[in-house]
């Protein structure tokens, strides 16, 4: 039985037990070429060498046992055969057979190995691991440079513990960040699935409409062929019917013109209709930008506020709808005033603000105040003494 | 987020409040340094002006001066009457002035030059028309002495010309007394009144004024008042409160040291003082903890105000000795207003200059660039 | 003074001397209030000290526009030069000898000295150089005006939430001028000025006035004549805050249709009676009582009813019948009827769909640094400049007569 087919036996989709992110396919697809690429490059180091193949705790081989499948820990990465994995841990976590090892391992944490090679294993298990927790994105980041600079830093931490360089220092700081940004993580988690599902949609939307142009441009070249073959039989009859040949010609050539530019038309018309709807029912246009952010929704926003935030209030009067002074009643019947838009109540309400503007304001108290801190403050100092600057921030609105 | 804004927090926003309020203590110092100032600047030239007495330091006191500004502030209130224009221009020049000579001093820039400048930029900035020559000629002075102070007193005033004043305020008051006279109520949050009628009752009911009250008001026989009385009150102590507002209020530092609400209030105060207190009764809570301050405040505004009497004001001859005083030590650099004015004028900034250069560098380039492309070369003698 | 006197003629008296030079500074004991170092003869007075030290926080850079009136530079902190600034300074013209310094700049400085809102320009100070101009350090606004933004009509494209955004921005501005008991009387698309973050911000205040109190008169001839509302074409001398609203309607139906609303050629009064007439409706005693009683009522004979709101939303219909009606009521004849700015804030269409863009979408280059200073220079009552013709498109006449 060849090596290469391997009956698939794993879940069509891993999730790993412990981040709950769904891993991609990559890895299958990675793992055969890598099975290829080894085959084929002739060397031949023995270590963690599929064509061994012999488990190394009861030494069962390939040759004798075709379905032997090769598992692995991520905790010391020893691998063993499936059957040594079900004898050793099925009644619960025990020690590591491998001499040497001893660290106890559970049953539900051995999986299959990607890679070739061990130590790429355990180091894209330890990347992965360490992705989960710092996933943080390029937009988070005020400037590239910051955003960089978060790069480094996981990288040495991603480094320290692939090398055990470290290793309390940096698994400290590792939990640190884990418990303090428990929130975000979570978002930004939620958010790569979001996207990967989909740029997946979209990925099926695409080919869909590839296959639909491809259908559409193959039926456009039969009809014109049908056309282009009727026309010349009409011709032909015509010409049979012993019309002029020359002008049955140009007439030919004009009807099969005109054919083809109402269809151009009307392929033209379906086109709009099509994006129309496309628009209005939200999807995206032709094509699809790949690479492009896409824009998680935020949380809905407040409603406008036309104030925008400002109230002003009369806390020492209610303004009422008439007053009896004669100033007031005066002005209400002059028409001359009125008819041009002069507002009465309005005029009221002002002078009843400015009855009442300061009327809380204690002057030399607030002053005092001022003036002590502009004493005690030197960077405002001469903001505080100003000529009416208002505003520190000059440039930027705020 | 939303920010509330009530009456005190709109006048926190004012240039007067930013600018233009002191307490006692700040007040008082910067009049001293401004007097310390001028007086070191006048001393300069005492050596080289022509003064005999080597006391050239008798010059006047800050209460001396203090005493000349509050006559020119006098002064400016009657011209602005004699002009006939609304007291609105009034108040705004006697602010200008006041503001004026916290910075300055009369000693290097007598009030009697300065007052009729100050009265000219309240008329344009409140809105009243006059042309400077009709009102050079009605006060008999030429035109640019009015006009050469001008930018001196704006930039003493640091280019605020926004006065805050109490009169349409006092006008909102009686609004709301003549409606609670006549059963009618605004309520306000947090009052407790009894209601539209009870108040009613309450004013009918009312302590009289006392004698020393400045309105003019007073009930022939004690007992109830009736309801017209009531009005007659209410507007007798707007009149006197008004008086108030324009004499005192302006001659004081009132505005330096109080709100406009408190000066109208304390004004009211001075005239009827338990109407006064009846109605600020209907305004502010029993609870609220800003209640006995702003009495307080009030209270100590209306001192000011009453505490106030003509005598204070310099007479003619009084005046006339401090200026022949002043005449003898005054800072002789600013004498002639008009030169230096026309002078500075005629003068560039740094930049008119600057671009004077670049303009000709820029002609003179182009031409050369012009000369340079002429069939022949360029001309020989500098002719283009 | 290079020459020396000739010799009949007597030296003049001292006291009239004038110097020249100034004199050495001074060695006495000065009282230590800071003294910048100054080239003043003497020790200056508190008020020029700071009027000193105010004009040496800045560094002036260049030109951004040159108008009669007002030349307009950039320019930055001396402590932050990334703290940008726009200088006005006011030129000293020939009126100056009759008036001193001119009612608008009067105006201006009095009232952006006492406005602080997000939407209204920052004036940040104020200054005097040596030859005593005023100097106005305005906020930098570099997107230039909304005016510019609106006739690119090739190169700029904005949506019905674009136009809501700004206009909630003018009347956000002219609601807080009208609660400060200010009239604007000037608003007009190039007077809207774009900042940086995109937010619009209402500027030249040159012809503001505070409102009046009864019985007491201002003039009606004010505000650019395309965006004058009926009452002043009728002589009104008493009006409120009604004026300003009428003039962000017409804003509003230009953001819509990209042209000006009333558009009057020539620009006499009587044509712009006419155009209001024709596109509003003809002002009469039943749909505005008492309008009779104006000393310049006059329309022309043929009475046009009051447009029919189909036709308005036939107009205008881009930003929806909500906000047709919300610019109905923005240009009603009657001011009593007129929506007040704060009740312009209160209707529905700013809470209806769709929301107004935030500020960062909202389309820019209304025409950049130069537009600004151009904008600035500009005289209060003006029409915008096209490339031509300037003096003959001066609306705005000095009234003497009646109380302004």
């Amino acid at each position: 039985m060849s090596r290469f087919t391997q009956p698939k036996a794993a879940p069509v989709s891993k999730r790993d037990p412990r981040t709950g992110v769904v891993q991609s396919q990559d890895g299958e697809l990675l793992h055969s070429h890598m099975r290829l690429m080894s085959l084929h490059d002739g060397k031949s180091i023995p270590t963690d060498n599929a064509t061994l193949d012999v488990c190394p705790v009861c030494k069962s081989a390939r040759y004798m046992n075709p379905s032997l499948r090769f598992l692995v820990n991520p905790e010391c990465y020893h691998k063993m055969c499936e059957s040594c994995v079900d004898r050793i841990f099925s009644h619960g976590p025990a020690a590591c057979p491998i001499k040497g090892c001893g660290r106890t391992l559970r049953k539900h944490r051995f999986r299959e190995q990607t890679f070739e090679d061990i130590k790429v294993e355990r180091e894209v298990d330890i990347r992965k691991k360490v992705g989960a927790t710092f996933n943080r994105r390029e937009e988070d980041f005020e400037t590239l440079l910051a955003y960089n600079d978060y790069l480094n830093d996981v990288e040495d931490i991603t480094f320290n513990l692939i090398n055990g360089i470290d290793l309390e220092d940096t698994n400290r700081k590792f939990e640190a960040y884990a418990r303090a940004h428990g929130k975000e993580i979570e978002e930004n988690a939620q958010m790569a699935v979001q996207e990967r599902q989909s740029f997946s949609a979209a990925q099926k939307l695409e080919r869909q409409q590839a296959r639909e142009r491809r259908e559409a441009a193959r039926r456009e070249e039969e009809e014109e062929k049908r056309e282009v073959e009727e026309n010349r039989r009409d011709v032909l009859n015509r010409l049979a019917s012993g019309a002029d040949a020359e002008t049955v010609a140009k007439e030919g050539q004009r009807v099969q013109l005109k054919k083809r530019m109402d269809r151009q038309a009307a392929a033209e018309r379906q086109r709009q209709l099509q994006a129309a709807e496309d628009a209005h029912s939200g999807r995206t246009s032709k094509f699809v930008i790949k690479g492009l952010k896409t824009k998680q929704k935020p949380e809905p926003e407040a409603p406008v506020d036309p104030f925008g935030g400002l109230r002003l209030v009369d806390s020492y009067f209610t303004l009422q709808d008439d007053y009896v002074w004669e100033g007031i009643q005066e002005a209400r019947k002059d028409v001359k005033q009125t008819a041009g838009g002069y507002d009465v109540r309005d005029y009221a309400h002002r002078s009843l603000v400015a009855a009442f503007s300061g009327l809380g304001v204690f002057v030399a108290d607030e002053v005092t105040e001022r003036d002590k801190l502009a004493q005690s403050d030197e960077a405002v100092g001469t903001a505080r003494a100003d000529v009416g600057l208002k505003d520190a921030d000059l440039m930027t609105a705020p | 987020m939303t920010q509330r804004l009530n009456e005190d927090d709109l006048y926190r926003t004012s240039s007067q409040y930013r600018l233009w309020s002191f307490s006692p203590e700040s007040l008082a110092t910067l009049r001293r340094k401004t007097h310390e100032l001028a007086i070191a600047r006048a001393s300069q030239y005492a050596g080289t002006s022509n003064s005999s007495d080597g006391d050239a330091f008798d010059c006047l006191t800050s209460e001396e001066c203090l005493r000349l500004v509050r006559r020119y502030l006098d002064q400016t209130r009657t011209t602005s009457d004699h002009f006939k224009w609304p007291i609105t221009v009034k108040a705004t020049a006697a602010q200008y002035l006041a503001r004026f000579y916290l910075s300055n001093s009369p000693l290097t820039y007598p009030p009697k030059e300065i007052y009729k400048t100050v009265l000219f930029l309240a008329c344009k900035t409140e809105a009243t028309h006059m042309t400077l020559s009709e009102y050079a000629r009605r006060i008999s002075t030429p035109a640019d002495e009015v006009l050469a102070p001008e930018y001196k007193v704006m930039q003493a005033l640091r280019f605020t010309l926004d006065v805050r004043q109490p009169y349409r305020g006092l006008k909102g008051v009686l609004m709301e007394l003549l409606n609670l006279a006549e059963g009618r109520v605004g309520e306000v949050e947090g009052v407790e009144t009894g209601g539209a009628a009870a108040l009613q009752a309450e004013m009918l009911g009312l302590e009289l004024p006392s004698k020393t009250a400045q309105t003019m008001w007073r009930v022939r026989d004690s007992g109830k008042v009736e309801g017209k009385a009531l009005v007659d009150r209410i507007n007798a102590a707007y009149s006197a409160a008004r008086t108030i507002l324009d004499g005192p209020a302006l001659l004081t530092d009132a505005y330096f040291l109080y709100t406009p609400s408190q000066i109208l209030l304390a004004a009211l105060h001075l005239a009827d003082e338990p109407l006064t207190s009846f109605y600020l009764r209907t305004k502010l809570p029993l609870t609220s903890d800003l209640r006995p301050k702003i009495l307080a405040t009030i209270a100590a505004c209306a001192e000011l105000l009453g505490s106030f009497s003509g005598s204070q004001v310099l007479s003619k001859e009084e005046r006339a000795a401090l200026e022949r005083k002043l005449e003898g030590c005054r800072d002789p650099s600013t004498r002639d207003l008009v030169g230096s004015h026309a002078v500075a004028k005629r003068g560039t900034d740094g930049d008119e200059e600057a671009e004077e250069k670049a303009r000709k560098k820029k002609a003179a380039r182009d031409k050369a660039l012009k000369e340079g492309d002429d069939l022949f070369g360029p001309s020989l003698n500098g002719k283009g | 003074m290079a020459t020396p006197p000739a010799l009949d003629v007597p030296p003049e008296p001292p006291s009239k001397r004038r110097k020249t030079s100034p004199d050495p500074p001074s060695r006495n004991d000065t009282p230590d209030v800071g003294l910048p170092s100054s080239s003043f003869p003497a020790v200056a007075d508190l008020a020029e000290q700071l009027d000193d030290q105010e004009r040496k926080k800045y560094v002036k850079g260049k030109k951004l526009g040159s108008g009669q009136y007002a030349d307009v530079f950039s320019a930055h902190l001396v402590s932050d030069p990334s703290k940008l600034v726009a200088i006005k300074k006011i030129k000293v013209g020939p009126e100056v000898k009759e008036f001193g310094i001119s009612y608008d700049s009067l105006r201006e400085i009095r009232f952006l000295q006492e406005l602080d809102h997000p939407n209204i320009i920052k004036l940040h100070a104020v200054f005097s150089t040596k030859n005593q101009n005023l100097n106005l350090v305005l906020e930098h606004l570099p997107q230039g005006d909304l005016l510019k933004l609106i006739q690119d009509t090739g190169g700029i494209t904005y949506t019905a939430a674009d136009i809501k955004a700004w206009m909630l921005m003018l009347m956000r501005a002219t609601h807080f001028c009208h609660a400060n008991g200010i009239l604007h009387r000037d608003i007009k698309p190039n007077n809207l000025l774009l900042a940086a973050d995109g937010s619009v911000k209402l500027a030249d205040f040159g012809l503001a006035r505070a409102m009046a109190d009864p019985f007491q008169p201002m003039t009606y001839n004010t505000i650019t004549i395309w965006y004058r509302p009926p009452e002043l074409f009728f002589q009104a001398q008493h009006y409120g805050g009604a004026v300003d609203v009428w003039s962000c309607g017409c804003v509003f139906a230009e953001l819509i249709s990209r042209e000006v609303l009333f558009r009057a050629w020539p620009e006499t009064e009587i044509n712009m009676v006419k155009l209001i007439c024709e596109k509003v409706g003809t002002p009469t005693e039943e749909n505005w009582p008492g309008v009779g009683k104006l000393r310049g009522y006059v329309t022309p004979a043929e009475i046009v009813p009051l447009k029919p709101r189909d036709q308005w939303f036939a107009a205008f219909r881009a930003v929806g019948e909500v906000g047709v009606d919300l610019l109905i009521k923005m240009l009603t004849l009657d001011p009593r009827e007129r929506l007040t700015a704060e009740s312009v804030l209160k209707h529905e269409y700013w809470t209806s769909d769709p929301r107004p863009s935030k500020l960062r979408d909202l389309p820019r280059k209304g025409g950049g640094e130069n537009t600004m200073g151009q904008d600035l220079t500009q005289r209060g009552g003006e029409l915008p400049q096209t490339n031509g013709g300037r003096g003959d498109r001066v609306a705005r006449k000095i009234d003497f007569g009646a109380g302004k």
